[in-house]
């Protein structure tokens, strides 16, 4: 250790460390984590019913339970052929459009499982060409840095469209579980 | 203390804008005032240990939910070890998850973009001496993330949390939660990385002007 302190490298180190010590975080990311942390350290919503609420609930709820029983005695139901869930979702879809400024959602956290390694999960929307808007769904920590700025609330860093070529399943109506994302180039297709 | 000062500025500025938006004025937690205060520590931390500014945001959020989920147990002044040491380990896990990605294109352009403006000799006629020394610490920070990168990813931690963070041993290892004696010989074996580095180089104790040209 003490060889190291009068060594010549160690005075070639002193002067490195402090432009090490004078550097400052950029004012962008100083914004974006006031933002973050001012979401994350916010106090917890009213989410609770009020005790009159949680009633009026019930009583509804049982209000349907029984019409729809004495509906079910002397209505006929026909069950039509369904293509099973499963089947659907389990189809592997591409398709591109143009994300949707100011749409991402992000969170992240270590793993529950105490392995230490981070989780992460991005959704954003997207436009496909003739078809209403859908979420996208990105489970991983590592995401396009070009959506990400494109499409981080609550505006847009770049200027638009950004056109986006995604692959994955439907995990929901309307949601797909994303297996890769490209960002194309604004004017060329996949 | 011009860093307190700084704090304390910056924490009337986000009250004032409150006040202004008539937003009813909410008093920063502790949580805030310990990740705010040391938001320059976790930049320069997280860069050095190789995460690049493209997501040095997700480490600070991440640090951030950490203190969150053990502010009671964060000893008053002990909040700078505590939050650079888990910046430390939580972007060791970032490299370690990401070793088994490749690396997305735009984050190697920018770190290759980086490292080459830091890289270039200053341009003709640059007399500006602000330019100049924004200048010098850009090379100055390229040598040293080349220095950092020859080391393994445990000296590295070490070697930044001891030599560029001046932490103790004894403070880097209970941050770390690994023996003393691992501290001191990740340490020792960083330094000799750096000095075989410095050699190969021909560094003297003006790195920038006579190293920089690599």
């Amino acid at each position: 250790m003490a060889e190291f302190s009068s060594s010549p490298e160690s005075k070639v180190l002193a002067r490195l460390k402090e432009f090490h010590r004078a550097e400052e975080a950029p004012p962008d990311f100083r914004m974006l984590v006031t933002e973050r942390l001012a979401r994350i350290d916010a106090p917890a919503p009213h989410g609770g019913l009020s005790r009159w609420g949680g009633i009026g609930l019930l009583l509804l709820a049982a209000a349907a339970t029984v019409v729809f029983v004495m509906r079910s005695d002397d209505t006929r139901v026909t069950l039509l052929p369904e293509q099973p869930a499963a089947q659907r979702s389990a189809e592997a879809v591409s398709l591109s459009g143009a994300a949707v400024a100011g749409s991402l959602r992000w969170r992240g956290g270590m793993a529950a499982d105490g392995s230490g390694q981070l989780e992460c999960q991005y959704t954003f929307s997207l436009a496909p060409e003739g078809s209403a808007p859908i979420r996208v769904r990105w489970a991983r920590c590592e995401f396009p840095g070009e959506l990400r700025e494109y499409t981080q609330p609550p505006k847009s860093a770049l200027p638009g469209p950004l056109r986006v070529f995604v692959t994955g399943r439907w995990s929901a109506p309307g949601q797909l579980e994303a297996a890769e994302i490209r960002v194309l180039s604004r004017t060329t297709e996949p | 203390m011009p860093r307190a000062v700084a704090g304390e500025l910056q924490h009337a500025m986000t009250r004032e804008q409150a006040r202004l938006c008539g937003e009813p004025v909410r008093e920063a937690s502790r949580v805030q005032q310990i990740v705010l205060e040391h938001l320059n520590a976790i930049w320069r931390t997280a860069r050095r240990l190789g995460v690049p500014p493209s997501d040095v945001d997700d480490v600070a959020q991440e640090v951030a939910l950490v203190v969150l989920r053990r502010e009671s147990v964060i000893q008053p002044g002990r909040e700078r070890a505590f939050v650079i040491g888990s910046t430390a380990r939580i972007a060791s896990n970032w490299r370690r998850s990401r070793r088994r990605q490749p690396l997305p294109l735009v984050d190697a352009a920018a770190g290759f973009a980086e490292v080459g403006r830091a890289e270039l000799a200053p341009p003709e006629g640059a007399g500006d001496s602000s330019q100049e020394a924004s200048l010098q610490r850009a090379q100055g920070l390229a040598l040293l993330e080349a220095a950092l990168q020859e080391m393994t990813p445990a000296q590295r931690v070490v070697f930044t949390l001891f030599e560029l963070e001046e932490f103790s041993a004894r403070e880097i290892a209970e941050q770390l939660e690994i023996p003393e004696a691992a501290v001191v010989s990740r340490l020792r074996r960083g330094r000799e990385v750096f000095q075989s580095f410095c050699r190969r180089r021909q560094l003297e104790s003006n790195p920038v002007e006579e190293g920089g040209d690599g």
